[in-house]
């Protein structure tokens, strides 16, 4: 029986990689993301060996995560996978300087986002009966403050134990839920991080990211096929004992 | 599109955790080569499996130098992975334990994991992922079955996985840790009480089941792999939801 898995924020970056993973890996992907773009992405990967389909969806937005996640299982079957990647990084302004609906939006859409999934998902799962696993991404920063990420470090912390809770919740129905927690990974987010490093410290945008890249023990940032195969590995049987966890791919910039 | 390690060395591989990895890594095509102090238990793994096999006790740091070294000629090459899982369990009441008996005790566990850490890591060449295991006692203490010594010896193996992880980095050497929950081996105390377990299971474990072995191997092989390429410094806990209940 093919297995169908959403993945959200799939248009482009580590999203994409994992969708693409997961296509690879025999899944029946649903790309989902706020950019009409995930439409020709999910149709580049889609072939005769891979199923794969895009769908348009701000997953701030309740209402239409309902009605996408039930056209998704009107298209693609029953959901055993969900992959909660969307998000925004926010503003770099110190907390107390931060402009409220600029806070208000990370929060809807990095923690929001994945409680409105869930709400669209879990029940489709529940009454499928074949359990589930579902995964989200999550940050460093969830992990660990850093000044000038207020919004995103809040909004990641809580998406950790959203999930930590939502695990406990559904164990019963064999349904897992996990975090992984990305470091340094050269997508667009980090290159802004790396750019507001760069003019606070006013140095070149090179050497801030050197500066970045000597911190980590591993010696190089972080790739969507690293995130990728961490979510493969959550998503399969192989870790049907793990729940309610956060996996650091960091590089072991923290250790945790 | 992933691909495991060459040459595996594992320690406790006589039985549990350890016998189970060299099942899953036999498997997966990779060349093993196991430890065990229990040469009946090591001979049933290595009929399983084809592996290499070293009669050892880990607390002997000669023989387990002269161990490696057999590893090395077992593979015609260096090794590029480990799995430590020779350790022992002991419930004990903290004033009944003697301090040699804790010293015993970390002998195994602790020191035991660390030179066979060591000897991997200076017998490799182009990086090895190395793995570690810990147990979901280092989070918390516990009344049922205490156990001072255990629990003080796997918090210290969370410490070497981090000490360990950053030290060897820049030689792309990965240190990971694997700490298991309540896992169905001969380890297990607590199914010599059914009424106890099940009432555990039932508040303690939120999936409600006692993990296998092949799970926590399942995890040991996906941090040993080039999954997890960018991976290290990682306590990964196989617990079925018990350290976050």
């Amino acid at each position: 029986m093919t297995r169908a898995a959403i993945v959200t924020g799939a248009a482009r970056g580590l999203g994409h990689g994992v969708a693409v993973r997961l296509a690879a890996d025999g899944w029946a992907v649903a790309l989902v993301d706020q950019s009409e773009d995930v439409v020709s992405s999910a149709a580049a990967l889609a072939d005769g060996a891979h199923v794969a389909r895009g769908y348009v969806l701000d997953v701030s937005d309740p209402d239409a995560c309902i009605a996408t996640v039930a056209t998704i299982v009107d298209d693609l079957g029953p959901i055993s996978g969900l992959v909660n990647n969307a998000g925004i990084g926010g503003p770099s302004t110190l907390v107390h300087l931060t402009d409220p609906a600029e806070f208000k939006r990370v929060i809807d859409v990095n923690l929001l986002g994945p409680f409105h999934m869930a709400r669209a998902v879990v029940p489709q799962m529940q009454s499928a009966g074949h359990g589930g696993s579902i995964v989200n991404i999550t940050s460093i920063l969830g992990q660990q403050g850093e000044a000038g990420t207020g919004p995103y470090s809040a909004s990641k912390g809580g998406l950790g134990l959203l999930g930590q809770t939502m695990a406990m919740e559904l164990a019963r129905d064999s349904i897992r839920v996990n975090s992984i927690a990305p470091g340094n990974m050269l997508t667009v987010m980090h290159e802004e991080h790396v750019q507001w490093l760069a003019d606070t410290k006013n140095i070149s945008y090179d050497k801030a990211l050197d500066e970045v890249r000597e911190s980590i023990p591993l010696g190089r940032h972080g790739t969507a096929e690293d995130i990728a195969n961490t979510v493969a590995w959550l998503l399969s049987a192989d870790s049907s004992y793990v729940t309610g966890q956060t996996i650091g791919v960091n590089g072991g910039v923290i250790r945790t | 599109m992933t691909t495991g390690p060459s040459n595996l060395v594992v320690t406790g591989a006589g039985s549990g955790i350890g016998q189970a990895v060299c099942q899953l890594a036999q498997a997966a095509g990779v060349n093993v080569f196991g430890i065990d102090r229990d040469a009946h238990g090591l001979a049933q793994t290595q009929a399983q499996t084809g592996a290499g096999i070293a009669v050892c006790d880990v607390t002997d740091e000669a023989a387990l130098i002269r161990a490696m070294d057999s590893a090395v000629e077992h593979f015609d090459g260096p090794p590029d992975a480990l799995v430590a899982a020779a350790g022992i369990y002991r419930i004990a009441a903290a004033h009944d334990i003697s301090a040699q008996a804790f010293a015993d005790l970390l002998a195994i566990n602790v020191v035991g994991a660390f030179v066979s850490a060591r000897e991997v890591a200076t017998r490799c060449v182009d990086g090895a992922s190395i793995v570690l295991i810990a147990s979901m006692a280092y989070e918390a203490g516990d009344t049922n079955e205490p156990a001072a010594h255990y629990t003080a010896s796997k918090g210290a193996i969370v410490s070497l996985t981090r000490q360990l992880a950053v030290e060897w980095a820049d030689r792309g050497i990965r240190v990971n840790a694997v700490s298991p929950g309540v896992i169905h081996t001969p380890m297990l105390r607590l199914v010599d009480n059914p009424v106890k377990a099940a009432a555990y299971l039932e508040s303690g474990v939120p999936l409600h089941r006692f993990g296998t072995a092949t799970e926590v191997a399942n995890a040991c092989m996906f941090l040993l792999g080039s999954s997890a390429s960018y991976i290290t410094g990682v306590i990964l806990p196989v617990d079925g939801g018990a350290t976050i209940s």
